[in-house]
């Protein structure tokens, strides 16, 4: 018994019961889900790139919560570097010339996470692989020509066919005028046409024909094709003046079928321009009411047409102008009461004219500088340097000649200034060479005698028609039978004694009121007692300020702004009675009023 | 074994032999090791489960003792533990498993000093002896289809002492016996068998061992001849 007990226990002993773990536990994960992979995202450029030039190719990659391990490009299976930016979008810098022109297999691969959290994934060895396939395709080859295949009018909108190169790598046609096709210039005339369009153009040509040059424009280069000349049919316009300030435009049928057209009108050569806007669809008139239309020059008018949205020009110029076109530009115009004739002075001859009718009785070359043709005179008068001509009004031929240097008894060279009153006295300005010696004069044309002579009082600004009052330099003068004498100090009547003018009664003299620095305003002096008769606008748009009607003594002169000049006409009383538009770019001098007849020395007359 | 089984024939042949087996409850420290396995499962890309933590066990073992007279007997006591620890990871991609193993195989000498009694005789105890540690880091893994496992093994010996105090019951030529002890085991470095200058060191540069120390309750069955 005791012996069996010893065995079992050394049996035990042996038993040894080594530690063995054998516990395990298994987590419950959401195994990868490749539908959430479609949470990623691509730039949609990453479809098919059409690279005509170094392009950087910007992947705009939006993995969202699945991180990014590796990430890798290649085109046709080579492996390309991507750039990474400071914000971190990836790049690629193509460079078109290292690949040949085709398509290629452009291949973006990417391995990201699976974030299932499981141990693979936190080893990094559970990933999602993904793939974006792409094509490039490379073409550098610019198009073949491309040319106009027509120019034609389609509901009412000229157009232009062409047909567009079937290349991507192509970006517009252009057509460029040739201002001069011998010159070979282009001139801004560049009219532009997208790829794929059908383009309307604006042509503003009718009638005339127009070669433009084609060029296909593209990535990388510019391919000049054949001229090309475009021929346009004009649009008859005519435009006619119901009255001075109206204008009638009226036009026929034209091949315009839009709803709303807008026509612009306009006479593109007066400044400002003149030009009005209505809306009219079909063939007709339009009567243009209460437009300034300048005297003194030929206006082009046109007609222009617009559409919502387009342009579709259609024009055809028409030319008008306001009173009448004498044949010819003249310097100076003259009226001679005893004959009753119109004298013009024109560029070589000077001309006698009927009153009436402006047709030309006689001509005789031009033998003076400047024409003097005094109201009431039975000659006419010509200065050049310093001999005064007296001209015989019927056959334009000088009776006789006076050496103004031997009569003064000054060495002159120049006679300006030149007044004339109706009892034969002829005032005028008598200047040296130096013209340090100026001297005021008075010649009494029928003795041939200088009846005055005053060293240099100043500009000598007009006299009465009896020339008993004359303005000279700073005074105010009365002439008695030779005897002259100051009967008023201008600075007594105005602080600049510019412009003054004496009206012929001799009873009151114009001056501009400079004294409160104040130009815009002239005022009528009573000559007798020096007061303030009246006031007007400025008037200083004639060179001496204001003129008066050699016919009836009636006032006129010239005022307004650069944009609205107007020629205004006096009463006896010294109140306008009558404007009419002029050029603003004329002085008061290029107009001309004689017998109630407004003559413009562009060659125009008006009877007002 | 030879020794034991001369032993063994020598009892048969005197009255004052006991022999002995002991089932033994133990519990052991083993924080050194237990930090250093959470160090390491700090490690891991997951977060693993601790599944075993060092847990204490019963283990047999023999007691030959020899009555010097009716208070004093000695003896010799081989024995064997073991035990480990464990941090487990597994879901659908694979597993990490992370095993501590300890095994301790001691030889303690042991002097007893009762006071007769005519029931249950109280006794004193004291056990001094080396003891031999094999310490093994296993670590297993698979990743999807790739498989892996490493083990390192760590060897030390270190001297130990237990004391405690029991008592016994003789009936006729069985003896009965229980005894509560506390072992104290001097620190001894593991070493790696592959190479014993390479010691097991903790994060902070230590040298660390088996520490086997802790609360030993035997429940014995012997014979006395």
């Amino acid at each position: 018994m005791r012996k069996t007990i010893c065995y079992l226990a050394l049996l035990l002993s042996l038993w040894s019961c080594e530690f063995n773990p054998s516990e395990t536990v298994f987590t419950e994960l959401e195994a990868p889900n490749t539908d959430r992979l479609s949470q990623v995202v691509f730039a949609d450029t990453l479809d098919s790139l059409y690279i005509f030039d170094r392009t950087e190719i910007i992947f705009d990659l939006d993995f969202k919560e699945f991180e990014l391990y590796q990430i890798e490009f290649s085109i046709d299976d080579e492996e390309k570097r991507l750039s990474e930016g400071e914000d971190g979008v990836l790049s690629y810098v193509l460079d078109p010339r290292t690949l040949e022109n085709g398509s290629h297999r452009a291949l973006l691969r990417a391995v990201t996470s699976t974030e299932t959290n499981s141990l693979a994934d936190n080893l990094e060895q559970e990933v999602f692989l993904i793939e974006k396939e792409f094509t490039i395709y490379i073409d550098l080859i610019p198009p073949p020509e491309v040319s106009i295949d027509r120019i034609f009018i389609e509901d009412g909108i000229l157009k232009v066919a062409w047909q567009a190169p079937d290349k991507q790598n192509f970006l517009q046609l252009e057509l460029n005028r040739f201002a001069d096709p011998a010159s070979g210039g282009v001139t801004r005339d560049v009219l532009v046409f997208p790829r794929d369009r059908e383009e309307y153009l604006d042509i503003f040509y009718a009638g005339q024909e127009i070669t433009y040059s084609v060029e296909i424009v593209g990535y990388n280069y510019r391919v000049e094709g054949p001229e090309m000349t475009f021929s346009f049919p004009g649009f008859p316009v005519e435009v006619s003046l119901p009255t001075d300030s109206s204008l009638l435009v009226e036009w026929s049928d034209f091949p315009l079928v839009n709803d709303r057209l807008s026509f612009e009108v306009g006479s593109f050569t007066t400044s400002p321009r003149l030009s009005e806007r209505f809306d009219k669809a079909e063939s007709g008139s339009q009567l243009i009411e209460d437009i300034a239309i300048p005297f003194g020059r030929k206006h082009n008018f046109a007609l222009s047409v617009k559409a919502p949205q387009i342009l579709a020009g259609y024009w055809e110029t028409s030319t008008f102008h306001i009173g009448e076109e004498l044949p010819f530009t003249f310097s100076n115009v003259g009226y001679n009461s005893n004959t009753g004739d119109l004298y013009f002075v024109r560029d070589d001859v000077l001309s006698r004219n009927d009153f009436a009718t402006y047709t030309e009785k006689t001509s005789v070359p031009i033998i003076a500088d400047d024409y003097f043709f005094p109201p009431g005179s039975d000659k006419i008068y010509g200065i050049r340097d310093a001999t005064l001509s007296v001209i015989d009004p019927v056959t334009l031929q000088a009776s006789s000649r006076l050496d103004l240097s031997d009569l003064t008894g000054i060495q002159a060279n120049f006679v300006s200034m030149v007044s004339f009153s109706d009892n034969g006295l002829i005032f005028f300005r008598l200047g040296s060479p130096s013209r340090n010696t100026l001297s005021i004069c008075v010649l009494d044309i029928d003795r041939r005698e200088i009846v005055h002579l005053e060293p240099a009082p100043g500009f000598l600004h007009g006299i009465s028609r009896d020339g008993t009052v004359f303005a000279a330099g700073p005074n105010i003068y009365r002439n008695t039978n030779g005897v002259v004498e100051v009967i008023h100090e201008v600075e007594d009547l105005a602080s600049i004694p510019a412009n003054p003018q004496v009206t012929p009664d001799g009873a009151s003299i114009f001056y501009r009121d400079t004294r409160n620095g104040n130009t815009d305003i002239m005022l009528r002096y009573s000559i007798a007692t020096g007061e303030v008769m009246g006031s007007f606008g400025v008037l200083d748009s004639f060179g001496g300020g204001i003129g008066f009607d050699p016919v009836d003594d009636v006032l006129f002169g010239a005022s307004g702004t650069r944009r609205d000049t107007r020629f205004v006409l006096f009463d006896e009383s010294y109140d306008i009675i009558r404007t009419e538009y002029i050029l603003q770019e004329q002085r008061g001098q290029d107009y001309f009023y004689i017998g109630n007849k407004l003559f413009s020395n562009t060659g125009f007359v008006k009877t007002l | 074994m030879t020794l034991i089984l001369c032993l063994i024939g020598c009892g048969l042949q005197a009255q004052n032999i006991n022999v002995l087996y002991n089932f033994r409850f133990e519990t052991f420290n083993m924080e050194q090791l237990k930090e250093l396995q959470l160090g390491q499962a700090r490690l891991f890309p997951v977060t693993p489960t601790l599944l075993e933590d060092m847990p204490s066990g019963v283990f047999g073992s023999l007691s030959l003792e020899y009555e010097l007279n009716p208070t004093i007997t000695v003896g010799i006591n081989p024995g064997f533990s073991s035990t480990g620890s464990r941090y487990y990871y597994e879901d659908f991609s694979g597993f990490l498993s992370n095993d501590f193993l300890v095994n301790r195989y001691d030889l303690m000498l042991s002097g007893m000093f009762k006071r007769e009694n005519n029931w249950i005789t109280p006794f004193a105890r004291l056990e001094t002896g080396v003891n031999f540690s094999e310490f093994e880091i296993d670590i297993r893994s698979r990743v999807g289809d790739d498989s892996s496992q490493q083990s390192i093994l760590f060897q030390s010996i270190a001297v130990a002492t237990r004391f405690g105090f029991g008592a016994e019951k003789k009936v006729r030529f069985l003896l009965f016996r229980l005894t509560a002890m506390y072992e104290v085991v001097i620190p001894s470095a593991l070493k790696l068998k592959e190479d014993t200058d390479l010691q097991l060191q903790n994060a902070r540069g230590q040298v660390i061992g088996a520490q086997w120390d802790g609360l030993k309750v035997m429940a014995s069955v012997g014979v006395s001849f």
